[in-house]
């Protein structure tokens, strides 16, 4: 079974051991893969005055990221934050921070701003976390000017921190809410995979 | 039989027919899914509150009987961590080992001849004993997939 997930609702969201106890939040997600994947997550300490840990989560020991919590076997899997983020961009470059970049077309066709970005987590046992999708603010060409949608991603994107290059085709397969929108990510990859 | 409907209930000595404490906490064993002890109030002796479970001579529906007072103990260091507010697990959040809320625990059925857990109750369902993965500070971490 997978889900999406906004990577925007992750964020404060408690790490736990399997012991029960919560032993961290999220901070941040580290991209891996050019942008294409969830290398890990930095942390911050519980509570309200807690500040940033100087240790981090590698996707690689997430034993599951539920709606509520993000589970782990122990403390003992937590790495220091510097591994974390040179595994992460050795892979590929981290991606940076793709909020605000602007989502072009190779048509060049500018579709809008990210303000979000849609992940498929696999419940239990998932290898890999995959980035699917952007939640943009649509520009005049997705003729919903000012409103929010989804959009799907190829496997692989370009990015560059300014821009984000997509399939003109994307813009067929623009979602409105999470539910359906795994759908549309499936039919934009095969149709991908048909036009290659 | 379960925790809430046992706690409070008296201990007596089948020595002298005294009651000798009452019910006040249970100590649980994660690894082997069981109930390891019991912690008691109104003992004689406030530093001697610890019965460990092999030293009960039965969990009856209304008194626990040992053979005398003797079986009442100080606890080592696992009971005395297993019975703090950290570890009690009624009204404690109940998580799924995937991450879900399930909600809140709200009792305990065990095997009142062994002390083996049956089920973890919760307000939306229940768990195998077995299924009980950890108790800690913030949840009690349950082997289902939520609802």
């Amino acid at each position: 079974m997978t889900r999406l997930m906004r990577t925007s609702e992750l964020e404060k969201r408690p790490v736990v051991t399997m012991g029960g106890e919560d032993i961290a939040q999220i901070k941040d997600v580290v991209y891996a893969a050019g942008g294409g994947q969830v290398g890990g997550f930095t942390l911050a300490g519980r509570g309200i005055f807690a500040g940033p840990l100087k240790s981090s989560l590698a996707w690689s020991n997430v034993s599951s990221l539920g709606s509520d919590a993000v589970m782990i076997t122990d403390e003992g899997v937590l790495e220091s934050t510097e591994t974390v983020l040179d595994s992460s961009a050795a892979t590929g470059g981290s991606g940076g921070n793709v909020l605000g970049s602007q989502v072009l077309t190779d048509g060049g066709t500018d579709l809008g701003k990210v303000v979000d970005v849609i992940i498929e987590v696999s419940q239990g046992g998932a290898r890999q976390c995959d980035v699917v999708g952007y939640e943009i603010e649509a520009s005049a060409a997705l003729g919903t000017s000012g409103t929010n949608v989804l959009i799907p991603l190829p496997d692989t994107i370009a990015a560059s921190g300014e821009h984000l290059i997509v399939p003109a085709s994307a813009k067929d397969f623009v979602g409105h809410d999470l539910a359906g929108f795994g759908a549309a990510i499936e039919q934009f990859r095969a149709k991908l995979e048909a036009d290659r | 039989m379960r925790f809430k409907e046992s706690t409070g209930r008296p201990v007596v000595s089948l020595a002298n027919a005294e009651s000798i404490g009452r019910i006040s906490r249970f100590v649980i064993d994660v690894p082997t899914h069981r109930v390891s002890a019991v912690q008691l109030d109104k003992t004689k002796d406030k530093h001697q509150q610890f019965l460990t479970w092999e030293t009960i001579s039965a969990f009856g529906e209304d008194a626990i009987t040992v053979a005398d007072i003797s079986k009442i103990v100080e606890g080592d260091e696992a009971q005395k961590l297993g019975a703090d507010k950290h570890h009690q697990v009624i009204g404690k959040r109940a998580l799924s080992t995937f991450g879900d809320e399930l909600g809140t625990i709200t009792d305990v059925e065990f095997d009142p001849e062994t002390g083996l857990l049956q089920s973890i109750l919760y307000d939306s369902g229940e768990a195998r004993g077995d299924h009980l993965k950890g108790i800690g500070s913030y949840a009690v971490i349950l082997g289902v997939e939520a609802n």
